[in-house]
């Protein structure tokens, strides 16, 4: 039988970016999003909160 | 004491981040131990040898998928019943989070076939369904950074957001319905018991993944449309512009 570990490794590690990198990139966008937010507020109430 | 807006608090919002932080890395690590615990216990099969352990990241790939676009179709039917913008917001949350499940499968199929069948794609109808699958809902998320207006955006998405769903038991039954290169699916009935339990440990280490997915992207996306919101209130009063 070939050896088909590349296949294998290919395939979980194809996993992990994909999730991993997804996790990040959620993971900033409501870092912004919070921000955001923040920023709003102070505008509106005139000031930090 | 936190400010509210439109439904949002700020001082709780670190709080629930941290906690769901917590919740993602929990997922991630349990994903990684079910992952090793399966390749661990899992023999090689007769016909395919040790590529059989594909199976513990294609197949839960293919499940959440289509937990992920069942989320979308009872949001997007919601949305349309009741026209309440949250349930727009968590159908576009699913939706991307299932596009990603859906471009997984596709690329974790082809790197299964090519060892398989010679070949590292076919015109197959259980691999067309899924590309068409996969293409709606990329299509779905365009529509959604193309139009502006909010009720118009939602009302389109929930009518493209049905439709992509209706082809999910297409895409299931395919390989019963059609001739194919593809396998029957795999579950728990048609498996070996040796690779079982490896599959429904790793099917619901994703599903947790899958979950925060979506409830990390329906927060972010309520946190935005509460900015939004501020920022025309700011406009309409005149004491401000749009500062996004």
């Amino acid at each position: 039988m070939p050896d088909n570990r590349p296949f294998i490794i290919a395939a979980y590690a194809i996993t992990w970016i994909a999730l991993l990198g997804y996790a990040v990139r959620l993971y900033r966008a409501r870092a912004e999003a919070e921000r955001r937010l923040q920023r709003a507020t102070e505008d509106l109430t005139g000031g930090p909160t | 004491m936190g400010v509210t807006t439109a439904g949002m608090t700020m001082a709780p919002a670190a709080k629930s981040r941290s906690r769901g932080m917590l919740m993602g890395i929990g997922a991630f690590v349990l994903l990684a131990a079910m992952q090793a615990w399966a390749i661990s216990i899992s023999v090689a099969d007769r016909d395919m040898g040790h590529l059989q352990k594909i199976m513990y990241v294609h197949v839960p790939a293919a499940w959440n998928m289509m937990i992920a676009y069942f989320v979308v179709a009872i949001a997007s039917l919601r949305y349309l019943w009741k026209g309440q913008e949250n349930d727009d917001l968590l159908a576009a949350s699913a939706a991307e989070a299932g596009a990603l499940m859906t471009g997984l499968l596709l690329l974790l199929g082809m790197i299964w076939a090519k060892p398989t069948w010679g070949i590292w794609w076919t015109w197959d109808a259980r691999l067309t369904s899924s590309a068409v699958l996969f293409f709606i809902y990329v299509g779905y998320l365009i529509l959604r950074a193309f139009v502006d207006d909010p009720d118009r955006r939602a009302q389109w998405s929930a009518a493209v957001g049905l439709l992509g769903a209706l082809n999910v038991p297409i895409v299931y039954m395919s390989v019963r319905w059609w001739r194919t290169l593809h396998q029957p699916q795999s579950s728990p009935r048609t498996l070996d018991p040796n690779y079982t339990m490896g599959l429904r440990v790793n099917a619901i280490a994703v599903m947790l993944i899958l979950i925060w997915f979506i409830k990390h992207r329906y927060d972010t996306a309520k946190m935005e449309r509460s900015a939004d919101q501020l920022h025309e209130r700011l406009a309409l009063s005149g004491r401000g512009g749009i500062n996004a």
